[in-house]
């Protein structure tokens, strides 16, 4: 699949090439066998294809490979370096003697055998160059230029080694092969391999060269990024030219120009950075709007009106916004920026100042409690999380402070049980299994770089060994597998075990979980050779089978939960045609159930592309959304309670009292508040960080891209990588409609369904607001602190995270409510005219 | 009609009819144009979150303007390039060579994995000083593959955007060494797996 890396940088460009096999972290053994195959006949001085290079590339992937799949720490990372010191014996054997070898690493590992942040142990390769006749003329006297000889000690290393720039090998080799140095060449000789009288000559040139260079990119159309180095740059330049310059201002100016272009190449356009900012401070200044709207009697209607007067907006918007392009491109303003950038940006913030216009509460809002009522529920936990993405290292230890936000959720359901002694038990019970389940979350984590030496990890054997400790292996299946009956069980507490629930949880989910077990405990024992190698395939095999099976089950739980959207039984005594008695059961939570019940099979399938360890912590965070649901529920019962006792309204009182129902509906969309919404919003990020993830892109687990096949495939490799990546905020997500439908009985029958559609609706716009707050505050850092020293290493990465957990639960938040609907629809004809056609009063 | 309205705790709702009839089912539109109210709220917020993350990224992810030029030396009359003293070369690339793998003073405790084990380079450069050659290289980020490989062929600094190119792959549109051995008349040979490097 796809196309090899040197043939798309070069298409046409080689007299011969030999692609074959395809990319595939899993294939240690014969990944390099190829490479192998082809570079011996080249080299071979009685072959004819000995004839037919002046520059042969060979790329052997084994060695990242065995990094990525093992880590550094494993038998087969020294069978892969004895391998390739093999190889290495043979081509010196073959070697011509003009010949020039280069042996290089294009980059490090870092300890578990990832890449591709600035860590120490990813940036250090190594390089090394041989040849039969010695590099450099033994004749002529060694230069003696102590600025050049750079060194560096590597971590751990007693011994300070010699350390170059990787794109110092691009002149050298360059002038060793008797060439002209590419134009964009910003890299240096390195001295050792040239003579004095030589390194004078390849020192000019290559100052004579990016001297150049830096004076077109000076003259192109980004010359202005070089404003404030230029004249710097062009006295050390200076300096460089005549004939008796030393050698030490040829190497100044170069390694100058190279910090300049380091520096300059983290050059940010601000205009559209601001117009991003603002545009996301809009739609959570909107989404927030709609949150309060909601809660309000006439809130759904205005809502209707307020988007559709929001697309004359959008369209204004647009008009203003190519005004606005045509103008600044006549006056020549701004740089950089498209008419269509105009246009995104114009066309939201109408819109957002429509919706926001139109929402605007009646004037009877405005009474002083409600306003005071509204502020005190400020919530200081988001404002806290966003703030924090402004310190470095509060943003690498986010996962500790998910951790004391969630145990500060709890204070206010904790003052409600204590003030509310009939259902005190009720909710601490709720709260204390909550917290159990988020500490127990939090035990698992792979420690990133930064967070060394105070972090151990836990997700895996040893910081070194990619395998699951020993613990996670033995719960692994029986975990599984109580997942399902946990679930049921916490449905069957209110007769809710019935129907779809009876269904798909034990003949979907429960095979899909288990699935997902055996299939990370099959690699684990390929990694580990636990049969031994002749095993291996065999293993394959099963791994590819059992990953689709489980696929396959969790498909078809989302589909027949979708199909059977009720968990309900329904008994009917007497003649079915004319029944005397009618007995529903699971009646009080008809639509928290069945909506349950779907979402299980979702996690089903996250749970599958998630490794052993991260299933373990999905169990707890469901277990944890279980009982968030169990402590809203319980407050708002004991709210409720409360305040008919301080009404002291008999009749309201009576409708509390067991046995009997609320005439007036007991729960409305205004119900929902976003403090029971932002556990839901930190569990999604602490299941982020408990599944082995973190803000990094090191931490990218590329093993699920091979779940499905042996071999990487689109769309299914970056599917699952994906899934595996975003899943756990995606599931959380999911779940915002059961903040609105758990044991929300069907009566009402009226305004029930529309009262759960609405509720979720706002359990929604909250999440938007509190994953668009967080990616404001990550955007905003990484913007403000784009000069700062961790930029590409912490705030960038968190912003990138920030923004696609954003969409992912963007794209949750729409498919939960039409996970909703069938239930919906399904209470509305079984509660709304069946059984209410059969009550019909017969007076 | 007598309805006895559940306990919560039991959940059992039950109806005691006296008479019945059926009726179709009908569905109440109002609930379900409450659904569409939902999503449209919900994807009207999401618009606003692309085009909001779609304005920032083009301002925040790193472009370099990459030159067309190419090196001649023709039109210099500065020094330009040296008489050569490899006919050819042979540029092995073993992805993910850390430093530590081929250093003759690696960290300790040694790893007995990947400390001493790919010996030649050390012991040629102890045998033959004058003819090998170790160095620790330091590779920018993004330490990835891709970026890494157009760095060693153009002598430049690929930035943080193009990573996102390494799933579609890019050509290299400026001067390489790969542009100039061509311009010179050299033939390339390259012998690599067919990949799509994810990182």
């Amino acid at each position: 699949m796809g196309d090899d890396t040197w043939t798309t940088v070069f298409p046409n460009s080689f007299s011969q090439s030999f692609p074959y096999d395809s990319f595939n972290v899993e294939d240690l053994h014969t990944v390099d066998e190829g490479v192998i195959r082809h570079l011996f006949p080249l080299l071979d001085p009685m072959h004819q294809a000995n004839e037919t290079w002046d520059l042969l590339v060979g790329h052997f992937l084994g060695l990242d490979h065995v990094g990525h799949r093992l880590g550094p720490e494993h038998p087969t990372m020294k069978a892969k370096q004895l391998q390739m010191n093999d190889v290495l014996k043979r081509v010196v054997d073959n070697l011509a003697n003009d010949d020039l070898l280069v042996v290089l690493g294009d980059h490090g590992m870092d300890s578990r055998g990832d890449h591709g942040g600035d860590g120490a142990l990813e940036t250090s390769a190594g390089l090394w160059m041989y040849s039969k006749t010695p590099l450099r003329d033994p004749a002529l006297p060694v230069a003696d230029i102590s600025l050049s000889y750079a060194t560096k000690l590597f971590p751990g290393a007693n011994v300070p080694h010699r350390r170059v720039q990787q794109i110092d090998l691009v002149p050298t080799i360059s002038l060793l092969l008797g060439l002209p140095i590419p134009f964009n060449n910003l890299g240096t000789v390195i001295p050792e391999v040239f003579s004095t009288p030589d390194l004078k000559t390849a020192l000019a040139a290559n100052a004579a060269q990016v001297g150049r260079y830096l004076d077109a990119y000076r003259n192109s159309s980004s010359g202005a990024e070089l404003d404030s180095a230029w004249s710097t740059l062009q006295v050390l330049h200076g300096a460089t030219l005549g004939d008796e310059t030393p050698m030490e201002a040829s190497i100044e100016y170069l390694r100058a120009a190279l910090a300049t272009c380091r520096a300059m190449w983290a050059q940010f356009n601000s205009t559209l950075m601001t117009m991003g900012l603002i545009t996301l401070a809009t739609s959570i200044v909107a989404s927030a709007a709609l949150f309060f709207r909601f809660s309000q009697p006439d809130g759904a209607e205005r809502v209707d009106d307020a988007l559709g007067l929001s697309s004359r907006g959008m369209a204004a918007g647009s008009v203003a916004g190519l005004l606005v392009f045509l103008v600044t491109n006549v006056l020549s303003l701004t740089q950089g920026i498209s008419s269509l950038d105009f246009i995104l940006f114009f066309a939201p913030f109408f819109a957002g100042l429509v919706v926001l216009a139109s929402t605007i509460p009646s004037p009877q809002f405005w009474t002083f409690s409600n306003v005071t009522s509204r502020i005190s529920s400020t919530p200081v936990i988001l404002f806290l999380h966003t703030i924090a993405f402004f310190s470095n290292s509060f943003t690498f230890w986010e996962e500790r402070i998910l951790t004391f936000f969630l145990f500060t959720s709890l204070i206010s359901p904790v003052c409600v049980a204590l003030a509310t002694p009939s259902h005190m038990k009720r909710i601490l019970i709720a709260v204390v299994v909550f917290a159990i389940a988020v500490r127990a979350m939090s035990v698992s984590t792979v420690c990133r770089e930064e967070q060394q030496p105070y972090c151990h990890v836990t997700f895996f054997a040893s910081a070194i060994i990619a395998v699951p400790p020993v613990l996670v292996r033995i719960l692994a299946l029986p975990l599984a597998s109580a997942l399902t009956f946990i679930i049921r069980t916490r449905l069957a507490a209110g007769k809710a075990d019935h129907g779809a629930a009876a269904l798909v949880l034990p003949n979907a989910v429960r095979p899909a979980l288990l699935g997902g077990a055996v299939y990370w405990l099959a690699d684990y024992a390929d990694a580990v050779d636990f049969f031994g190698p002749a095993y291996s395939p065999l293993l394959r095999t099963l791994r590819t089978v059992v990953a689709w099976v489980s696929v396959f089950f969790a498909i078809l739980g989302v589909v027949a939960s979708y199909v059977v959207p009720s968990t309900l039984k329904i008994n009917v005594d007497g003649d079915p045609t004319k029944p005397d008695r009618i007995t529903v059961l699971g009646y009080a939570n008809a639509f928290g159930a069945p909506y349950l019940v779907m979402w299980s099979s979702a996690l089903a399938l996250v749970s599958l592309t998630s490794q052993l360890t991260a299933q373990l912590v999905l169990v707890f965070g469901t277990v944890a959304l279980l009982a968030h649901l169990e402590v809203v529920d319980a407050v708002r019962e004991a709210q409720a309670l409360n305040v008919a006792l301080a009404s002291s309204t008999p009749s309201q009182l009576l409708n509390l009292q067991p046995g009997t129902e609320a005439i007036e509906p007991s729960f409305t969309a205004g119900t929902l508040s976003f403090a029971e919404v932002t556990p839901l919003a930190l569990l999604g990020l602490h299941a982020f960080f408990g599944t082995g993830h973190n803000a990094t892109i090191a931490s990218i687990q590329w093993k699920s891209a091979f779940m499905l096949t042996p071999t990487v495939t689109y769309p299914l490799s970056p599917l699952f990588v994906t899934i595996n990546t975003f899943g756990p905020i995606f599931l959380f997500a999911l779940a915002a409609p059961l903040l609105a439908a758990w044991n929300v009985p069907p009566r009402p029958v009226k305004s029930a369904g529309e009262a759960i559609v609405l509720g979720s609706t706002r359990a929604a716009l909250a999440l938007q607001v509190y994953f668009g707050a967080l990616l404001l505050g990550s955007a905003s850092s990484a913007a403000f602190l784009r000069r700062h020293l961790m930029v590409w290493k912490v705030f960038a990465p968190r912003f990138m995270l920030g923004a696609a957990s954003l969409l992912a639960v963007d794209v949750a938040l729409i498919l939960s409510i039409l996970g909703l609907r069938p239930t919906v629809n399904y209470m509305n004809r079984v509660f709304g005219v069946a059984l209410a056609s059969h009550a019909k009063p017969t007076s | 009609v007598r309805h006895v309205f559940p306990r919560k705790q039991t959940s059992a709702y039950i109806l005691e009819l006296c008479q019945t009839h059926h009726r179709p089912f009908l569905t109440p539109s109002r609930t379900m144009s409450r659904i569409r109210l939902s999503i449209l709220t919900i994807g009207f917020v999401s618009f606003l979150h692309l085009a909001g993350l779609y304005l920032f990224t083009r301002g925040f992810l790193l472009t370099r303007l990459s030159l067309a030029d190419v090196s001649t030396c023709a039109d210099t009359t500065a020094p330009c390039t040296l008489p050569p003293r490899h006919k050819r070369a042979i540029v092995l690339i073993i992805d993910a060579l850390r430093f530590d793998f081929i250093s003759p003073d690696p960290p300790t405790p040694n790893s007995v994995y990947h400390h001493h084990v790919l010996t030649l380079p050390a012991e040629l450069s102890a045998s033959q000083p004058g003819h090998s050659l170790i160095f620790d290289a330091y590779a920018d980020p993004p330490t990835t593959t891709l970026q890494r490989i157009k760095a060693l062929v153009t002598g430049s600094l690929p930035t943080f955007v193009d990573m996102g190119s390494n799933f579609g792959g890019s050509s290299i549109e400026e001067d390489s060494l790969v542009k100039q051995l061509l311009h010179h008349g050299k033939k390339v040979s390259v012998t690599f797996p067919v990949l799509q490097e994810l990182l």
